[in-house]
């Protein structure tokens, strides 16, 4: 390997302490919110309500474990967002430089930029070869990043909704109730691309880099992510 | 064998409006209370809470005066023969009995209030004070126990019958039949046959002139957008996520065929 020696910094430690509770969140809001979007789930319910019932003597044992996946499930949020403050207050000030703003060089137009960017991603995932313009992330991880958090700003002000209820409207419940189960949908569909890509053998050192030491070499990042020097 | 399939019919027509029905529902609901949960004589009359009327009156008018019509019409559970309320249910907490009422268990319910955003009816009511959600149920024990629901047991006029669903159901298009030699104009028996696919037809029906449809909230094609957004949403994130799944599949089968030439292969490499 042509090392030599330097360190960037790909994750800072407070992008990958969030990053691992966001991990358990998400198994936590799937796991409770599974057994509400379909009965094929409500096994995960009856385990949950079986412990409780057995002290409570509640008489539907499914029923109470609903009832626990729903409190289990607004907790998740809670913490989820007091999570979310030291994130937004470190990253907000630096809204200009994220690295999943796309950046365009000097008079390229929108049209050649996505182009280009989805050629890079080509190269990379169907040629397996090097890109030659891509920064940190790739076209459709940049595009994917900003849906994700449309997404999430939809599950929460939607979930805020249906957990208030009483105070809205019945018409507008019913629409977030519907736009939760629509993200919910997209959420699953993001999480199976991205978990597969981030274990993926391609992306072995973003993956160490966010579990491990939040770093990767200079002399891979400059083959493996050439906009990061350009 | 005898029939199972029980039915109600409100006959608007013959309704003097008197709400009797609506008054014995009550009374029904405290004996229930005092049958089923043991509740004492003195407190299930005390009991102001709203799950004990199932049955409630909407009143509408309509026209300029001199002309107006006032229309004071039943509401309750239409019975669906496919309950929209059920299929969404999260907790399994609503049935549709032989008899063909619907119900809501009461130990199930987690009182999500997801049975009233799917009703076409408008129906479910959900009660702040227990946190669940209550409708008619058809009187389902007094029907199995060869009793008349308490609404039709109530009424002085026979303006709300039940019976079988055949036998209802013929004594229901009887007297439309007349009422439209007698009135000449048109009467329907609401959910006698079919309203549509989606909620098919009703174990409590309405006679009705036509013209009066709409005061009496007989719409022509009931639908519930929510459940239909619900059912599409599940089914397109079933397919998309199936689609996600094969095309991962693709791609680690494009790998494995190539990773030999990939400079992602040998860790060295990385
Ligand atoms: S009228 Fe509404 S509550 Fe009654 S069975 Fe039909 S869908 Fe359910
Ligand atoms: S409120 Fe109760 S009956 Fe209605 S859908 Fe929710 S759990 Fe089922």
């Amino acid at each position: 390997m042509n090392d030599n020696g330097r360190q960037i910094t790909l994750f800072t430690n407070l992008q990958m302490w969030y990053h691992k509770h966001i991990i358990h969140y998400m198994i936590f809001f799937i796991l409770t919110g599974l057994p509400l979007v379909s009965p094929w789930f409500h096994w995960i319910a009856y385990a949950v309500g079986v412990p409780v019932a057995a002290f409570s003597g509640a008489a539907d044992i499914t029923s109470v474990g609903l009832q626990i996946c729903r409190a289990a499930h607004r907790i998740t949020a809670v913490l989820w967002i007091v999570t979310s403050i030291p994130i937004v207050f470190a990253m907000l000030p630096k809204i200009g430089r994220w690295d999943m703003t796309p950046r365009r060089r000097e008079g390229q137009g929108w049209v050649e930029y996505i182009k280009e960017g989805l050629i890079d991603t080509k190269r990379v995932y169907i040629d397996w070869q090097y890109p030659k313009y891509m920064g940190k992330y790739n076209l459709l991880q940049i595009a994917a990043a900003w849906a994700v958090i449309g997404i999430c700003l939809l599950m929460l002000a939607s979930g805020a909704v249906l957990w208030f209820r009483l105070w809205f409207s019945e018409g507008l419940v019913s629409v977030m109730r519907v736009a939760h189960l629509a993200g919910f949908m997209a959420m699953v569909v993001f999480l199976i691309f991205h978990v597969y890509f981030a274990i993926h053998p391609v992306n072995r050192a973003g993956y160490e880099a966010m579990f491990r030491t939040g770093k990767d070499s200079e002399a891979h990042a400059r083959k493996k992510h050439p906009g990061l020097f350009l | 064998m005898k029939e199972k399939q029980m039915a109600v019919c409100y006959d608007s027509q013959a309704c003097i409006k008197c709400f009797a029905c609506v008054v014995n529902c009550s009374v029904e609901n405290r004996a229930r209370l005092q049958r089923e949960r043991g509740t004492g004589v003195e407190k299930t009359m005390m009991e102001k809470l709203p799950h004990l009327n199932y049955l409630t009156i909407e009143k509408s008018e309509s026209g300029v005066f001199p002309d107006v019509k006032s229309v004071a019409a039943l509401k309750h559970c239409q019975h669906c023969e496919y309950p929209k309320c059920m299929d969404i249910c999260p907790a399994e907490a609503i049935s549709k009995e032989d008899t063909g009422a619907v119900l809501i268990n009461r130990d199930k319910c987690v009182g999500c209030q997801s049975c009233i955003d799917a009703c076409p009816y408008d129906v479910p009511v959900f009660d702040r004070e227990t946190g669940k959600t209550y409708k008619c149920i058809m009187c389902n024990d007094r029907l199995e126990a060869g009793l008349p629901t308490a609404c039709a047991e109530a009424c002085p006029s026979v303006a709300i019958f039940c019976g079988t669903a055949s036998d209802v159901r013929a004594e229901a298009k009887e007297r439309a039949e007349r009422y439209e030699k007698v009135f000449g104009k048109k009467f329907i028996v609401y959910g006698a046959e079919p309203v549509n696919s989606h909620v098919g037809s009703l174990s409590y029906m309405t006679i009705a002139a036509e013209e009066n449809a709409d005061p009496y909230m007989l719409p022509e094609n009931p639908k519930s957008g929510v459940s239909i957004a619900r059912n599409v949403i599940k089914i397109g994130g079933a397919a998309a996520i199936g689609a996600a799944a094969a095309g991962i599949a693709v791609h680690v089968s494009h790998w494995k065929k190539h990773k030999e030439d990939s400079v992602y292969h040998h860790k060295d490499e990385e």
